[in-house]
């Protein structure tokens, strides 16, 4: 079983804080082979691939690479190695050609000089082996996405990688690009190359692979072969723990008259059209894929983003909102997706990150901040949120992952709402952390408050959630209410397979 | 970690809390540092009449500096100021002499001039989003030739009461001058303790999108700010004239490099959100100790140069393991 594989690992461990990102993982890849590795987010994908690639360090475990151990201490190491990975954001020059691109490394090679017709050459040909035509002198800037990807491949190939690791390729490509990338992959297989492929979209995976590899919850589960599982068996191989009491319950909340409502939002290519309404003491779910357009939907809501066209009405009334202030006027409220981006300030004080939305609250006249003021209001809030920190007078970098996020919330709900958009609120959150932040989401929604639940877990919106919309490529898929909300609904509709 | 440690390094502890704090705030032990140096150096440092020189020679750039200091908080630049100061000690001196008009609406003119100009720079920054250091050179280059175009490249004496008084007159042992940096420090001071205004603009320099979506309006703020700026600036070259009574289109030239110099020595990161009053201050006085020590010991004035992009350099690479979360 082990030999003549390109890659083994062995017994991997990977621990970040308290999370056991990956536990005890043995899995093999083989040459000529593409070899898709599937799971929910979070169930340690990411975390494998970083590890192969020498992005990250294992904690412990073994990786050989045909047959001989290597430890990694970069991903320069592993290049070496014949390991490249093409993650989502890709890594070019945009303002170079294809040819500076791919030849980055080695642009001369005596004396400093460039022969550029010489490289231009190469280029090409380098390019035509992959299976393509692209002028090497194009700047990469101009190309289309999935001509971007290309060149990416082939910089990986010209680099002597036989191990190509594709995380999420698909996820910007529209389907005929996406056709272009499988005949580029089978290419490469043909001529002997390790393909490891990791992605959400099952139909794709299907088709694709020659082996699958399930992960759930950091393990491997489960093993396949081509034709041995079809999409159905893969989400049901994906679905691991009961949806149980894990999540606080909501006993008894009346669902009243309707806050918010958006019809035929529209932002560019992302963004095609999207409608949703949701009600005072309802929690609405927005569930999707990476790429899908989820956080961009909820972003023209909240006036974050210039909207293309659409309308938005609150308490049935059409509302202008070109902006966040707006939108704030309105009562309309935002958790940002990154508060490393825009969700906090970590270099200032706990206590004037929950204030910053309402300074008016803790000033007195002319603006002049009453500190008493603001330190009762943020220690009570504090408190509300058990928020565990040394002093409110710490910076919020001082934090935990999680204590972050909730400063990112208490600040967002430190202002009375009608509506709150919550993206990703329990993003980077230890278990513990995330019950007490589903309390007080539930909390806030038996006083009457409309919540949209924006995540990519699925759990959490099948646990949290009354109303489900799941978003597509800019567009809503379909729409589950009550016992309808379960995992392989969601992951049906998301994924595109029709259940 | 075990009590005994802690019993063995009672004292130590403490001194080692300090010698951090000074670190940490090292525009403070740079500032003790250059007294005691001056001092060393020559005896008449400390003598009434030459702190008195001493606050009197940065009064100016000093004004200056402390609008710069609210700019480079937002996260944006100026290399304009010296140019508005030096458009505004012209307009002043030319209205109050050519335009025979009163002191008074003089100086008014300058301060909106200086107004303006930030507001120009500001517009173009803020809503039109051209990157501030292109813009304020443009504002700096057209700046400086309007003050050529209205002093007809020549200096204009100005003789008129009010202006003689403030650069001859004192009040409670400081001269009038002096008090107008007090005034100003004390009020940028206040706003950036003390009201949200101030905790806005740090909070913009610091992450200006989580701002936003916290649904403050940034773009108002920012260009407040280089309004303010212009004000300061205005108010700067108006004093300017007050002292040497004379307006002249080469006031200000290089004032620029040594206000972000000061806010820079005085802690402020020039990616914005950190910087205080209180240091800023200090750092003014810092770099001007260097002119006012040198000048004292007969240091030739190009040595000077050279000895004064020294210090700043230094004391830049104390702040470097300060600033390297930010960088």
């Amino acid at each position: 079983m082990s030999e003549n594989c390109s890659v083994e690992m062995r017994h991997i461990n990977k621990n970040f804080g308290g999370v056991h990102a990956l536990k005890d993982v043995t899995v093999q890849f083989y040459p000529g082979e593409i070899h898709s590795i599937v799971g929910e987010n979070g169930a340690g994908k990411s975390t494998l691939i970083k590890i192969l690639s020498g992005a990250y360090m294992r904690d412990s475990g073994e990786i050989l690479i045909n047959g001989k151990k290597v430890d990694p201490k970069s991903t320069f190491d592993m290049k070496k190695q014949g390991i490249g990975v093409i993650y989502q954001e890709f890594a070019l020059a945009q303002d170079c050609t294809v040819a500076e691109n791919i030849f980055i490394h080695r642009l001369s090679e005596k004396g400093g000089l460039v022969k550029w017709k010489k490289l231009n050459l190469k280029t090409k040909n380098l390019i035509s082996e992959v299976g393509f035509d692209i002028d090497p002198t194009e700047v990469v800037g101009n190309l289309s996405v999935a001509y971007q990807q290309i060149v990416e491949i082939t910089k990986a190939f010209s680099e002597d990688i036989n191990v190509l690791i594709l995380d999420e390729p698909t996820a910007v490509l529209s389907p005929y690009e996406t056709q272009m990338l499988f005949e580029i992959l089978k290419n490469l297989k043909a001529k002997g190359a390790t393909i490891i492929y990791i992605s959400h979209r099952l139909e794709d995976v299907i088709a694709l692979s020659d082996r699958i590899t399930v992960f759930r919850d950091g393990e491997k589960k489960s093993n396949f072969r081509r034709g041995e599982i079809d999409g159905d068996g893969l989400v049901g191989e994906m679905i691991g723990r009961n949806p149980d009491t894990y999540y606080p319950r909501r006993e008894n909340i009346e669902i009243k008259e309707e806050v918010l409502r958006v019809e035929n939002l529209r932002r560019g290519n992302v963004v095609k059209d999207i409608s949703f309404s949701v009600h005072s003491g309802e929690v609405l779910g927005i569930a999707g894929l990476l790429g899908s357009g989820k956080t961009e939907s909820v972003r023209l809501v909240f006036g974050a983003d210039k909207r293309d066209g659409g309308e938005i009405y609150v308490e049935n009334k059409k509302v202008k909102i070109r902006n966040p202030h707006d939108a704030m006027r309105y009562g309309i409220n935002y958790l940002s997706e990154s508060r490393k981006d825009d969700g906090v300030l970590l270099d200032l004080e706990i206590r004037e990150n929950i204030t910053l939305s309402d300074l008016r609250s803790v000033s007195r006249r002319l603006g002049v901040l009453d500190r008493k003021k603001e330190v009762k209001a943020v220690t009570k809030k504090v408190n509300d949120f058990m928020i565990k920190c040394g002093s409110i007078h710490h910076p919020v970098s001082s934090l935990s992952g999680g204590n972050q996020q909730k400063v990112s919330i208490a600040k967002t709900l430190y202002i009375n709402n009608k509506v709150v958009i919550l993206d990703e609120p329990t993003r980077g959150v230890d278990v513990g952390a995330k019950v007490e932040i589903y309390n007080i989401i539930n909390e806030m929604v038996a006083g009457g408050l409309a919540v949209i639940f924006v995540s990519s877990e699925i759990e959490e919106i099948v646990g949290m959630c009354d109303i489900v919309i799941v978003i597509g490529q800019g567009r809503v898929m379909g729409e589950l209410k009550a016992e309808e909300i379960e995992k392989s609904n969601i992951i049906g509709l998301s994924a595109g397979v029709k259940s | 970690m075990s009590t005994n440690t802690n019993m063995a390094g009672g004292s130590r502890n403490n001194s080692k809390k300090v010698i951090s704090w000074l670190l940490k705030n090292n525009t403070y032990l740079v500032f003790i540092g250059m007294i005691t140096v001056c001092c060393i150096l020559s005896s008449n440092f400390y003598t009434m009449q030459n702190i008195t020189n001493l606050l009197k020679q940065n009064t100016i750039i000093g004004v200056i500096t402390m609008g710069m200091l609210l700019v480079i908080l937002t996260g944006d630049i100026d290399l304009s100021v010296g140019s508005i100061c030096g458009a505004a000690n012209v307009i002043v001196s030319v209205i109050a002499t050519r335009q025979k008009m009163p002191i008074e609406s003089a100086v008014f003119m300058a301060l909106a001039l200086g107004v303006a100009m930030g507001a120009a720079n500001g517009f173009f920054i803020v809503f039109k989003k051209l990157p501030a250091f292109i813009v304020t050179l443009a504002m700096m280059t057209v700046g400086r030739g309007f003050a050529y175009i209205w002093s007809k490249g020549a200096p204009i004496s100005v003789t008129a009461e009010g202006i003689k008084a403030i650069s001859t007159g004192y009040f409670l042992w400081l001269p009038i001058l002096v008090w107008f940096l007090i005034i100003v420090f004390l009020v940028i001071f206040f706003l950036l303790r003390f009201t949200s205004y101030g905790r806005i603009i740090k909070a913009i320099g610091s992450n200006a999108e989580a701002v936003r979506l916290a649904g403050l309006r940034v773009n108002t703020y920012r260009f407040s700010v280089y309004m303010i700026a212009g004000f300061l600036c205005a108010l700067a070259g108006v004093l300017g004239c007050a002292r040497t009574g004379v307006g002249s289109p080469l006031f200000g030239e290089g004032f620029e490099l040594d206000a972000i110099a000061m806010v820079v020595i005085g802690g402020a990161n020039l990616n914005g959100g950190k910087g205080d009053a209180v240091k800023t201050l200090v750092g003014i006085f810092i770099i001007g100790m260097i002119s006012n020590i040198m000048n004292l010991i007969n240091v030739s004035a190009y040595l000077q140069q050279v000895i004064k992009g020294l210090i700043v350099l230094a004391a830049i690479y104390l702040q470097g393991s300060n600033n390297k979360k930010t960088a």
